[in-house]
């Protein structure tokens, strides 16, 4: 394997409060990998995900973005976050300005101060824009404000706006766990499917096991901060499942 | 705990944390400011001389001065001398090339030799009491106006290091929101009639002082208002926005400031509606528009002017507070 996108080095977090979300986590992803991060609630997958880009510093250990550290400063670790899209649960889309806009917020690591200052896009960044609402195909609504599109339209915006980024991973917070089991399909498939096709890498966390299954390359699942499991989907058996999630884990 | 089928009778006794000696402590000094609370409000309605008997015995001596008050002065011309037209030998009155009627004889210097001339001048109509406090309280809408726009354009910048989740974290965001929160709360402390009287003595009496003050005070209003809105954002777009790698300030344009706007419009807009009343006020102590005015009436007991003035007050603020909620609903 070439050198891997995001690699992640005994990478110890505690929270202030003395919280040990992640303990000596060794992580990789490839150029072009799906991976799927599994785990039951508390198990660190949010912090595993924010100290990859940078939003959170670890207390320990290193993550590599294309073998370099993430973390040497402040300044690096924003530069990284301009090639690193993400999603979240809740969208965070900016309410009241358009979804156009929102997408184009997605290049706010680019823009000039100047420029930011007046919501002043060039006609080539609005291409951009415009190209990414297409390719979650959610075009024809590019006029208006997040508040009146449903779930599913506002995490597809977000992913327009990663896109607009030009990233070369995805980071996925349980993108469709605020969704209804259809429409958590349809918005994964888009996301997955685009990335596959730009060749960008994408790390999600998710809640469904089956989602896991379906959609990633590989699989990796987290528990008390630790990696429990790593491997292809095909070898996440029951006894491993077992294992992350506890005896009172059925397969659904 | 006791789960036999015997004791689903029982009523629930939720679990209680033991009572600690703080906690005594604690409810025993609760209780001693409440006592303190009423006992103070008890001194507040003594001292204050609150009483219904002397409010209703004061009613009829104010009778005069409310009859003269139910009779606005709203002249539109008046005359300074009564005019008794000077009459020619044919006892028509003479009048000037206007047509207006000479009334005076007066005496002028023309090529250094005195000559007598007759005169119109006093017999022209000057611009009564209704025209005159029309245009002061355009003067007090004005006042407020450019005193309100000054205080957004200064507290809006200012609001953002005084929002705790924006400055948590680092030294200087500690050190920037302590500074600013007590630049607000000085500016707040400060009454603007106490900051007119002050403005007054550095620039001179009129509509200056007036915005000096307003100006101010609001910094510190809505700069606390601004900075409250500010830390009850949604965190979720910041944190979207974040991940962008936009820098600080775009983190900040981008992920709070949509969701602000309407709400710093929307304070603004109220606070200009407190400043109009406000700089009626300030006019008592020189700082120009109508103010200024009612107080020079009620003090020469011009009863029926300082009504007119009431008058223009009660309509221009009842209009003004309309069109301000008017925007407000509109922005909401
Ligand atoms: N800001 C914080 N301060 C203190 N502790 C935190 C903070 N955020 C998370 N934690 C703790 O860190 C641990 C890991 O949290 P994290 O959010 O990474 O879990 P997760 O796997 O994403 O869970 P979920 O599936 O519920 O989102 C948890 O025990 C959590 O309580
Ligand atoms: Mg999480």
């Amino acid at each position: 394997m070439a050198t891997p996108v995001f690699q992640t080095v005994k990478l110890c977090l505690t929270y202030p409060d003395g919280t040990q979300a992640l303990r000596e986590v060794d992580f990789a992803i490839g150029a072009g990998e799906v991976v799927a991060v599994i785990g039951k609630s508390g198990a660190g997958k949010s912090t595993l995900l924010r100290c990859l880009n940078g939003l959170l510093t670890p207390t320990k250990g290193e993550v590599l973005f294309r073998g370099r550290p993430v973390h040497s400063t402040k300044a690096h670790a924003r530069m990284v976050r301009r090639d690193v899209g993400m999603i979240f649960q809740n969208f965070g889309l900016v309410p009241r300005v358009s979804v156009l806009t929102n997408v184009l917020i997605g290049r706010a690591g680019q823009l000039p101060t100047w420029r930011g200052l007046f919501f002043w896009f060039t006609p080539e960044e609005r291409q951009l824009g415009l190209r990414a609402l297409q390719r979650v195909e959610i075009l024809d609504q590019w006029q208006k404000r997040p508040a009146d599109l449903s779930g599913g339209q506002q995490q597809r915006v977000a992913i327009a706006r990663a896109l607009c980024q030009e990233p070369a991973v995805l980071l996925a917070d349980e993108p469709v766990s605020s969704l209804d089991p259809a429409t958590a399909r349809v918005v994964l498939d888009y996301a997955v499917r685009i990335c596959r096709e730009e060749g960008i890498a994408m790390v999600a966390n998710l809640h469904s096991v089956a989602l896991a299954r379906e959609y990633s390359d590989r699989v990796v699942a987290f528990k008390d901060g630790r990696v429990a499991f790593e491997g292809p989907p095909t070898q996440l058996t029951d006894e491993v499942l077992k294992e992350v999630y506890g005896e009172h884990f059925a397969d659904f | 705990m006791n789960t036999s089928p015997t004791s689903e009778h029982k009523p629930i006794v939720p679990p209680r944390k033991p009572r600690t000696w703080r906690d005594h402590v604690w409810s025993g000094v609760k209780w001693l400011l409440l006592v303190m609370f009423l006992a103070y409000l008890w001194a507040s309605f003594v001292r204050t001389e609150f009483n219904l008997y002397t409010l209703v015995a004061g009613a009829k001596d104010i009778k005069k001065v409310m009859l003269e008050l139910a009779h606005p002065d709203l002249s539109w011309y008046v005359y300074e001398t009564e005019r008794v037209p000077l009459l020619d030998e044919a006892g028509q009155p003479r009048l000037d090339s206007e047509g207006v009627p000479l009334t005076h004889a007066v005496l002028v210097l023309e090529d250094g030799k005195p000559v007598i001339k007759l005169d119109s001048r006093t017999n022209k109509p000057k611009l009564g009491t209704l025209p005159t406090l029309l245009d002061s309280m355009n003067e007090t809408v004005q006042i407020s106006l450019i005193g309100t726009l000054i205080a957004v354009i200064l507290s809006f910048p200012l609001a953002f290091f005084a929002s705790r989740n924006l400055t948590r974290g680092t030294s200087t965001g500690l050190v920037l929101y302590g500074a600013t929160r007590f630049v607000f709360n000085v500016l707040r402390a400060f009454p603007p009639y106490i900051l007119a009287i002050i403005f007054v003595f550095m620039v001179g009496p009129g509509p200056f002082p007036g915005v000096l003050a307003l100006g101010l005070h609001s910094i510190g209003m809505l700069g606390k208002l601004f900075s409250e809105a500010i830390e009850s954002v949604d965190p979720a777009p910041i944190e979207a926005v974040k991940a962008t790698g936009a820098s600080n300030f775009m983190v900040v344009w981008y992920g709070i400031l949509p969701q602000v706007v309407p709400q710093f419009l929307a304070f603004s807009l109220y606070r200009w509606d407190i400043n109009i009343r406000m700089s009626i006020i300030l006019g008592i102590v020189g700082a120009g528009g109508i103010g200024f005015l009612l107080d020079q009436y009620i003090r020469m007991f011009k009863y029926s002017q300082a009504s007119t003035c009431f008058l223009i007050i009660l309509v221009a603020v009842t209009l003004l507070d309309y069109a301000s909620a008017y925007f407000r609903e509109k922005l909401g």
